[in-house]
């Protein structure tokens, strides 16, 4: 986890923070799962929702070392285009035929070609598809133009309309004009504002 | 994140609504959708006769709680509740 006090670092990992004091929040936040203390909701009372339903990554309870310790994981993992996949990477005798981000190793384990950085053919390096969370190793999956996340476990299954219920995947189109199936949010707490164009 | 249900004439909306919606408000950094085929409307309990609506979601697409207005404070404590805060 790392403590995100301000705004530059919220654009850091690629969210513009347009209505949320997040130095007032104090959220904690990493490039792929997120927490927010006690105190800081109570600090940010109703508003802090609106900035929670814009975060662009998971949030889920905070342990008292999410704010305390230091930032773990590689730095700035998540956050580039050639992003290192599963830690460290340069291990010694790691062999990396393409020369991108991932060891032959890891592009095994990935299912996507070693001697190729678009292994699936799509236009799209595998580096950069694991960085926006698109499969590297198919063709017809690509990073959304807005940058989200494909967060679909492909699991999931709409048990109906009440509260409770798993939702439907409702085929949305976002303002990048792109098909965005709701599950693709899966993965982080969401708020649908639902209304309309006036 | 935004989901429209309805285009400036009452009509279904457009995905180049959600596009101006999010440039006229200054939207950025999560999603402003629509909802084509108005699905809300019968995928969440909201009836679309008051706005906005609001339905919380879980981390595996679960509706928490669906309610109407401004006020998020109910929304906030279903997301606490849930995340065991």
């Amino acid at each position: 986890m790392r403590l995100i006090k301000s705004c530059a670092e919220l654009a850091h990992v690629g969210f513009e923070a347009s209505e949320c004091d997040f130095e007032k929040v104090g959220a904690s936040a990493g490039p792929d799962s997120a927490c927010y203390a006690e105190r800081a909701m109570q600090l940010a009372g109703g508003s802090f929702l609106t900035c929670l339903a814009a975060l662009p990554f998971a949030v889920g309870a905070c342990s008292p070392s999410d704010d305390a310790g230091p930032a773990q994981g590689s730095a700035g993992q998540g956050t580039g285009a050639t992003a290192g996949v599963g830690g460290a990477a340069g291990a010694a005798g790691n062999a990396n035929a393409d020369g991108d981000c991932m060891t032959d190793a890891e592009e095994s384990q990935k299912g996507t070609d070693p001697n190729s950085v678009d292994g699936d053919g799509d236009g799209i390096s595998d580096c950069d598809e694991i960085a926006c969370g698109s499969n590297p190793a198919d063709g017809a999956e690509r990073c959304y133009k807005c940058g989200w996340r494909h967060g679909d476990p492909g699991n999931l299954a709409s048990t109906g309309p009440a509260v409770g219920d798993v939702i439907e995947d409702i085929g949305l189109i976002d303002q990048c004009g792109e098909t965005l199936p709701l599950w693709q949010l899966a993965g982080q707490y969401r708020m649908l504002f639902m209304t309309t164009v006036w | 994140m935004v989901v429209l249900t309805e285009n400036a004439n009452g009509g279904h909306p457009t995905g180049g609504d959600a596009q101006a919606y999010a440039d006229v408000l200054g939207l950025k950094g999560f999603p402003v959708t629509v909802d084509v085929d108005q699905r809300v409307l019968v995928s969440t309990p909201w009836d679309g006769l008051a706005r906005p609506g609001k339905c919380v979601l879980s981390p595996d697409m679960v509706m928490l709680d669906c309610y109407v207005g401004d006020d998020d404070t109910r929304g906030f404590a279903a997301i606490r509740a849930h995340a065991g805060l």
